[in-house]
């Protein structure tokens, strides 16, 4: 009862301030969509929507080539139900992947299948974009708002992406639909702790043109209730140093000519300041830390009767500042990169397909600790070929890929992979593949330290699993189901040591041999009847991550789970809609973590449960969502990492305007109809 | 990104003072200690156990963990790892600096959490934390209601030991100041540079918690030892400077006549890749031991060159000098993220007498 009522208490003093502080800007904003909506829907007649018979926009790589592979893909409407914030929390939700955070908003980096932070690859619509001095990405940094799918692929892809992609692979993906459609949708959101976000995207496009722009800012004061378990008493305090803002905005456009040439443009800017917050068993060092990253694409396709050509060239830049005034410690960090890639696919004999391309990649880092600035060239060549069995419904590939990289020999890297069906609709796949990392800039420049000599990483993965197959959707229950195994060995890891000669320099070193291999498993049922669905999905995975080979002093941590690995995963998710209104309950376990790499140490495993409630209004072309969420609802004190305080039970509020289905582009489409 | 500055820290001995607790007193204690320590483990009785060992401190890992304090029973040869935690039921804090038993009384220097810790040697309870003192290196009790604290910030923090609070700053002269040496009514400090460099040492009156002297010793003095002869013995790491190597100077050991405050002697290192780190001496003063190159060196206070060979082959993180056995400590860090140990060596064949399992990166001892 008391519960209940501080819930209900806490959420009315949300809402409250929200009304309040934010209310007024939001109000403005929404009036101007919907006037806007309305002018427009008044304009046009949505009935009359012209049709231009559709083109057939290729797939990427990975979903033609990829077989046998486990591929989940996230899209824009989960993204809007859930109220998230971020790529990390996104990932989380909707699988039972680990990502290991310092807290709300701060770095969070991801491991997949028992491998390491920098064995995930993160892709912007087919651009590898960890930077070359880290080999990783702070999911933290990739705004949901600013999403349009997410695609997880877990196990190695290195065959068809090349470095890097070890435990797997998070694509961020967008593509175009070339019909007439407008949708609008501006949201505001704000939330416990001094949280608020205002994002918005809209899509503008017809048989010619695709635009979609999005864009959002959000700050948050972070500054959360903890139990400090590193202070005497454990007192309740206050976190301090955790506020940040962030801000960003993405554009696409895309040009479909007559003769089925499309232009691409794809623009990223994001830019995130955070105060960096101690651990309990630390002081406030007045750390803080700026990312900023500029993306740049540009695609063009030409698609034949049977075959396409696709190029692109892609500009990174991310910019990082580090300053600790305690220790009078400034870092600027610039990464640059210059991604180039061309590729053909055609149709063989008998449905088979062919892929072939180049990659030509430029790394630049003014880093200074390389001692100067620092580049690498790297190119790849590779080739896929699909194969169907169309008489058993089976499809094979094979995926084969060599990179040159200055500086280090690559291994050649072959993938064969299949899947299709086995018996009513139970579908089975399998893969085995090698995959390899090249050492980061700062593995291999870092001044004290960084190796020149370090070799690539590589390894050997399979898997194999059973899937249950789309079903017709007719019924009233339709269960699903997937289950893999896998398997992988990963020599050559690299860890940065103390040299031995003087244990206050620490280089990087192909120090251990690792086996990972574990189980994950999906159930689902969902449930359809009228206005009515519902549905419950679970996802669980079982991870041992152990070292098996490392240098002969570090016997302790022969055959002991790597850290930050837990070996239980668990994420179940009740969902319920009626109408227009929907409900979802998602429950979480993360297992035990070791903390010490003989394992004698470790983070005991935590359970959370969200809620997310939300209303639709459809009022013709428009629509008012109400979204509402509770995050660690049963208020569970529980730490990711070691002593870094996590928040307990909060809240956060949504409104959504959206307006769809009218037209903008009136004069173009006359040009068309001419 | 790796921005953790790992620095060296060397060892001396501690001044060990009998406990003047009385029969009363300990009987509260043990009450007490009986009370803390039901829940964890009915066995440890810990009064009294750490009045006579080896303190071990280890930093912990970086970032987010906690530090811990390792107890060495030379009679039984029994470690006993984390006795704070387990004695006060809370983690000691991140990055564990040092040690230093003064009075009774064990002060332990919590770097990354800006404080000292202070425990009853006997039974390791705490009894109070000296906070807010930016970033804290060595902790020297002066007399019985004062101690030093060298902070990298500041210079040096004047602790007021009866309650435990920092009641002035005295700025040494230079920057980054970390170990101390106490010779008469003088401390003599080495302004190490911090995060950056300096190359002097100072001395301060304790009786006046003023500065009466600066001199130029040579680049980044780190660690400070007193001889049988009276003089101090300083060694200088010299210039590492990873963005531009040319700027590499080669290490010094040089002695200090306190009284003059001249250096007498200056030893140099030969190659600007030299970097010797610590300096402890053996119980009778009488043979100084540093690090350097993957061996631990001796030398004697009367040479007046270096030695070229070394007495232990081995690449230590942290050396002491155990007075009772008269054995070398050497910590070895394995991979920072487990659990370390400490090897004793027999120093006159240079020899492994035996190995300690302690906790995560064996930083620092304190000998009583």
């Amino acid at each position: 009862m008391s519960g209940l009522s501080k819930i209900s208490l806490s959420f009315v003093s949300t809402f409250c301030s929200f009304c309040v502080s934010f209310g007024r800007l939001f109000l403005v904003v929404a009036v101007c969509i919907v006037c806007a909506c309305h002018a427009f829907a008044q304009k046009l007649n949505p009935d009359s929507v012209y049709k231009l018979p559709e083109v057939n926009i290729p797939e990427n790589r990975l979903n033609d080539f990829g077989m046998g592979l486990s591929i989940s893909k996230i899209d824009r409407k989960k993204i809007d139900a859930s109220h998230l914030l971020n790529l990390s929390e996104v990932i989380s939700e909707n699988s039972s992947i680990f990502l290991k955070t310092y807290g709300q908003g701060s770095l969070a980096t991801i491991a997949i299948r028992g491998t390491g932070p920098a064995h995930t690859g993160l892709f912007w619509n087919g651009i590898n974009i960890n930077p070359p001095n880290l080999g990783l990405s702070d999911f933290a940094l990739i705004p949901a708002a600013l999403i349009n799918t997410a695609e997880i692929q877990l196990g190695s892809s290195a065959s068809l992406y090349g470095s890097g992609v070890i435990g797997g692979a998070v694509h961020l993906n967008s593509k175009p639909e070339f019909k007439r459609v407008t949708d609008i949708s501006v949201t505001g959101m704000a939330g416990s702790f001094g949280l608020y976000e205002g994002s918005g995207y809209g899509i503008f496009s017809n048989a010619k043109w695709y635009s979609r722009v999005a864009a959002y800012y959000r700050q948050c004061e972070n500054n959360f209730p903890f139990i400090n378990k590193g202070k005497s008493g454990s007192p309740e305090e206050k976190l301090v140093s955790a506020d940040y803002f962030s801000y960003g905005g993405t554009a696409e456009v895309h040009r479909l000519f007559k003769n089925n040439f499309i232009v691409s443009l794809h623009l990223w800017h994001t830019y995130t300041h955070r105060n960096l917050p101690p651990a309990m068993t630390s002081s406030d060092n007045g750390e803080q830390q700026s990312d900023s990253s500029f993306r740049f694409l540009l695609e063009a396709k030409k698609m034949f009767a049977k075959s396409t050509l696709k190029t692109k060239v892609a500009w990174l830049n991310e910019h990082q500042r580090y300053d600790n005034e305690t220790i009078s410690l400034h870092e600027k960090l610039n990464t640059q990169g210059v991604i180039s890639e061309a590729e053909y696919a055609t149709q063989l004999f008998g449905k088979a397909k062919l892929n072939i391309g180049i990659n030509y990649t430029f790394y630049s880092a003014d880093v200074k600790e390389y001692q100067k600035n620092q580049t690498r060239n790297q190119g790849a060549a590779f080739l896929s070929f699909l194969y169907p069995f169309t008489k058993i419904n089976w499809k094979a590939t094979i995926n084969l890929r060599q990179e040159l990289v200055e500086g280090y020999a690559i291994p050649f890297t072959p993938s064969l992979g299949m899947e299709g069906k086995v018996w009513k609709f139970i579908s089975a796949r399998a893969n085995i593949s090698r995959s390899y990392r090249v050492p980061t800039m700062n593995e291999r420049f870092w001044q004290p330290g960084g190796n020149p000599d370090l070799k690539p990483e590589s390894g050997w993965n399979a898997e194999a699993g059973l899937f249950s197959s789309s079903a017709d959707g007719t019924k009233l229950f339709t269960p699903s189901f997937s289950v893999t195994g896998f398997s992988s060995l990963i020599n050559n890891w690299i860890m940065w040591q103390p040299l031995s000669a003087s244990p206050n320099i620490w280089t990087p070193v192909n120090l251990q041999k690792v086996w990972a291999r574990g189980l994950e498993a999906n159930v689902g049922l969902t449930y359809k009847k009228n206005t009515i669905e519902s549905g419950i999905n679970a996802f669980y995975s079982y991870t041992l991550s152990t070292i098996v080979e490392t240098a002969v002093s570090l016997e302790n941590s022969v055959g002991k789970q790597l850290i930050y690995v837990p070996q239980h995963n668990v994420n179940a998710v009740f969902s319920f809609r009626w109408k227009s209104i929907s409900f979802s309950y998602r429950q979480a376990y993360t297992g035990e973590r070791f903390t010490t790499s003989d394992n004698n140490q470790s983070l005991p495993g935590y359970t959370i449960g969200n809620i997310v409630l939300n209303y639709d209004l459809k009022l013709n072309k428009m629509g008012i969502g109400f979204g509402f969420r509770i995050n660690n609802i049963w208020n569970t004190s529980y730490q990711t990492l070691a002593y870094r305080p996590m928040p307990g039970r909060n809240f956060s509020v949504s409104l959504v305007f959206k307006c769809s289905g009218v037209n903008v582009f009136k004069c173009s489409r006359a040009r068309v109809l001419k | 990104m790796k921005t953790t500055i790992k620095l060296f820290s060397s060892s001396k001995f501690s001044h060990s003072t009998p406990s003047p607790l009385g029969k009363v007193g300990m009987g509260l204690l043990l009450f007490i200690a009986a009370l803390s320590s039901c829940k964890k483990d009915d066995t440890n009785n810990t009064q009294g156990a750490y009045e006579t060992g080896v303190f071990i401190t280890n930093e912990g890992p970086f970032g987010s963990g906690t530090g811990t304090v390792s107890f060495y029973n030379r009679t039984s040869g029994a470690v006993r790892n984390n006795i704070f935690e387990v004695a006060n039921n809370r983690p000691l804090g991140n990055v564990v600096q040092s040690i230093e038993v003064f009075n009774s009384k064990a002060y332990i220097v919590v770097n990354n959490a800006a404080k000292v810790e202070v425990v009853n040697v006997a039974d390791f309870v705490s009894t109070g934390t000296i906070d807010n003192v930016g970033t804290p290196r060595f902790f020297m009790g002066v007399d019985e209601h004062k101690g030093y604290l060298t902070d990298w910030n500041s210079g040096i923090k004047v602790i007021n030991l009866d309650n435990n609070t920092v009641s002035s700053t005295i700025a040494t002269g230079g920057s980054g100041a970390e170990q101390m040496a106490l010779i008469g009514s003088e401390v003599f400090v080495a302004n190490l540079g911090g995060f950056g460099n300096d190359s002097t040492v100072s001395s301060i009156s304790t009786t006046s918690d003023a500065l009466t002297a600066t001199v130029f010793v040579g680049h980044r003095p780190q660690a400070l030892s007193v001889d049988a002869n009276g003089k101090l013995w300083i060694l200088c790491s010299g210039i590492q400077d990873w963005t531009v190597p040319a700027n590499d100077t080669p290490g010094k050991l040089v002695r200090l006549n306190p009284t003059t405050k001249t250096v007498e002697l200056t030893l140099d290192f030969g190659s600007s890749s030299d970097h010797p780190m610590s300096l402890i001496t053996n119980e009778a003063k009488t043979k100084l031991y540093y690090s350097l190159n993957g061996g631990v060196y001796e030398v004697d206070v009367n040479a007046t060159s270096l030695p070229s060979s070394d007495v232990v082959n081995r690449s230590f993180y942290s050396i002491g000098i155990d007075p009772v056995s008269g054995y070398l400590f050497g910590s070895n860090a394995l991979d920072y993220v487990q659990d370390g140990y400490v090897a004793r060596y027999n120093l006159s064949n240079g020899s492994v007498v035996d190995s300690l399992h302690v906790g995560v990166i064996p930083g620092n001892y304190s000998f009583n």
